[in-house]
């Protein structure tokens, strides 16, 4: 991988990438809400998150980055992972996240991508496809693709829990083993393999647009 | 008791007006003994399973077919009880694969699986459907039998529905509770019981999701306590579907029969008929 390929995709897996990626919480807003996971709860509750679903969406960013941008198929991959995320909101924002990102993308990589576009594009897809289109290898942005997910939770929790910025830097420093983990685990897994048991937060997913008030879209 | 591969067939058709069991092909421990037509003119099919559950190594497969406009209701005789596993057996497998031909309805109804101290279980659902085809199925999994909870080595449960062609619900979860505690906040939390229930109609237009969602979680928050929780999500497409966490069995029956009887309103103008069990 060409040095310069390691810094687009530091570059893409910023938390400070314009795609709205702030704007969302992925349930923990509703989790905080009803008291299910504080401050002392969210590291364990981010273990499973990471072990679980984003264990999932690593999966498909991994299918993406591997294709390399040959014959890929994003719309077929992105309708299969939509099949697999049962919650509206996080399933749309995942899409909006990656329409912004694929876009983005688009204007920065400065010559046709030779992707035919999707219709829609989920983010780990958009992700794993443009560090497939830079070469990079795809178990490197597998874990940058976790990476940026576990900083953006852990961004939501610092506004939605008492967590101080140095705690929440302890925390994604705590958790750079599961990340590993499950970067680990989808290099040996097949897409249909991937197991994923979250009824806790698929239930807080759904119930979060009755929220009374709400700093979050999802 | 020793394993069992099992097969066990069943196709529904519609026959003079009226829906029909027109092909049963079983082995045991599978048995049906007959079929009847329920109040709203469906047909009714009981699944028996004569071991009284699933044992270590066991196969057990179920095809259901359904022509076009049928429309059937399965159940069980009773909870699918997944017996205890020697170290070194294989796990008890189960399959479904059911296909529902245009404008049929298949509303499948299985009472919960109880998974034993020391079974390992592993079951895979795909539900196939064509134009207008609907589907009512919940699943309810209980932490193990009375006294028992999550003691259990291994369960392994996929789900696919597939609506003309597309997938539009894959899961598959695997839950090993001695390795992994379920009672954290994004899988069990302080709940024991689970339960999904999915409500799909292949082709119905798109806008009739989004009012049947908010109309079932009005329900569902009116159904909330402190021994059930209830969420509803429309699909990426063609369906809806609501998860249930609870403190016991009963609360999860109560609100799957209430989120139906909404449901079946909603899409098909009609009350469902419950079958012949006590809820």
């Amino acid at each position: 991988m060409p040095r310069h390929a390691l810094l687009r995709l530091l570059q893409l897996a910023d938390s400070v990438l314009p795609i709205g990626g702030a704007a969302h919480s992925f349930g923990l807003e509703s989790l905080a809400a009803n008291g299910a996971v504080s401050a002392l709860t969210l590291e364990a509750f981010l273990r499973v998150r990471i072990a679980e679903s984003l264990t999932l969406e690593a999966a498909f960013c991994r299918a993406a980055a591997l294709a390399g941008g040959q014959g890929l198929d994003l719309d077929n991959l992105s309708r299969q992972l939509s099949a697999r995320m049962p919650a509206r909101e996080p399933r749309s924002a995942s899409l909006a996240l990656g329409r912004r990102f694929w876009s983005l993308f688009a204007s920065l990589y400065g010559s046709p991508l030779p992707v035919a576009d999707a219709a829609a594009i989920h983010h780990s897809v958009a992700f794993g496809a443009a560090a497939g289109l830079l070469t990079v290898d795809p178990c490197d942005a597998t874990l940058a693709w976790l990476q940026q997910a576990v900083t953006t939770a852990v961004s939501a929790a610092t506004r939605l829990l008492p967590l101080g910025q140095s705690a929440a830097q302890a925390l994604i420093w705590d958790l750079a083993p599961d990340i590993s983990a499950a970067a680990e685990r989808v290099r040996h897994a097949e897409l249909c393999e991937v197991a994923c048991f979250t009824p806790a937060l698929d239930i807080a997913c759904m119930t979060h647009p009755a929220l009374e008030t709400r700093l979050f879209i999802s | 008791m020793t394993s069992s591969c099992a097969h066990l067939q069943l196709s529904f058709a519609e026959v003079g007006g009226t829906p029909r069991l027109t092909e049963c092909l079983q082995e045991p421990p599978w048995k049906v003994v007959r079929s009847f037509v329920s109040a709203d003119g469906a047909c009714l099919v009981h699944l028996h399973n004569l071991s009284g559950g699933v044992l270590a190594g066991d196969q057990l497969d179920l095809d259901i077919r359904v022509a076009a406009g049928a429309r059937v209701q399965l159940t069980t005789a009773g909870a699918t009880r997944v017996y205890r596993a020697n170290p070194g057996d294989p796990p008890a497998r189960q399959r479904l694969d059911a296909e529902a031909g245009e404008d049929a309805l298949i509303e499948y109804l299985p009472d919960p699986i109880i998974p034993f101290a020391g079974s390992r279980y592993s079951q895979n659902s795909v539900f196939h459907f064509a134009r207008h085809a609907g589907l009512f199925w919940w699943e309810i999994v209980a932490p193990g039998r009375a006294g028992e909870r999550f003691v259990y080595r291994q369960l392994d449960i996929g789900t696919e529905i597939y609506s003309e062609g597309l997938p539009i619900a894959i899961e598959r979860a695997r839950l090993d509770p001695a390795v992994r505690p379920l009672d954290n906040p994004a899988q069990l939390g302080r709940f024991t019981h689970t339960a999904s229930f999915f409500i799909c109609r292949a082709a119905e237009p798109a806008s009739t999701w989004p009012p049947l969602e908010a109309a079932l979680a009005c329900a569902a928050r009116g159904l909330a306590s402190g021994e059930v929780a209830w969420g509803v999500s429309t699909l990426v497409e063609d369906g809806l579907v609501i998860r249930g966490l609870a403190t016991e069995t009963r609360y999860l029956r109560r609100g799957l029969l209430e989120f139906w009887r909404l449901a079946k309103l909603a899409l098909y103008g009609a009350e469902p008929v419950p079958p012949r069990k006590v809820y």
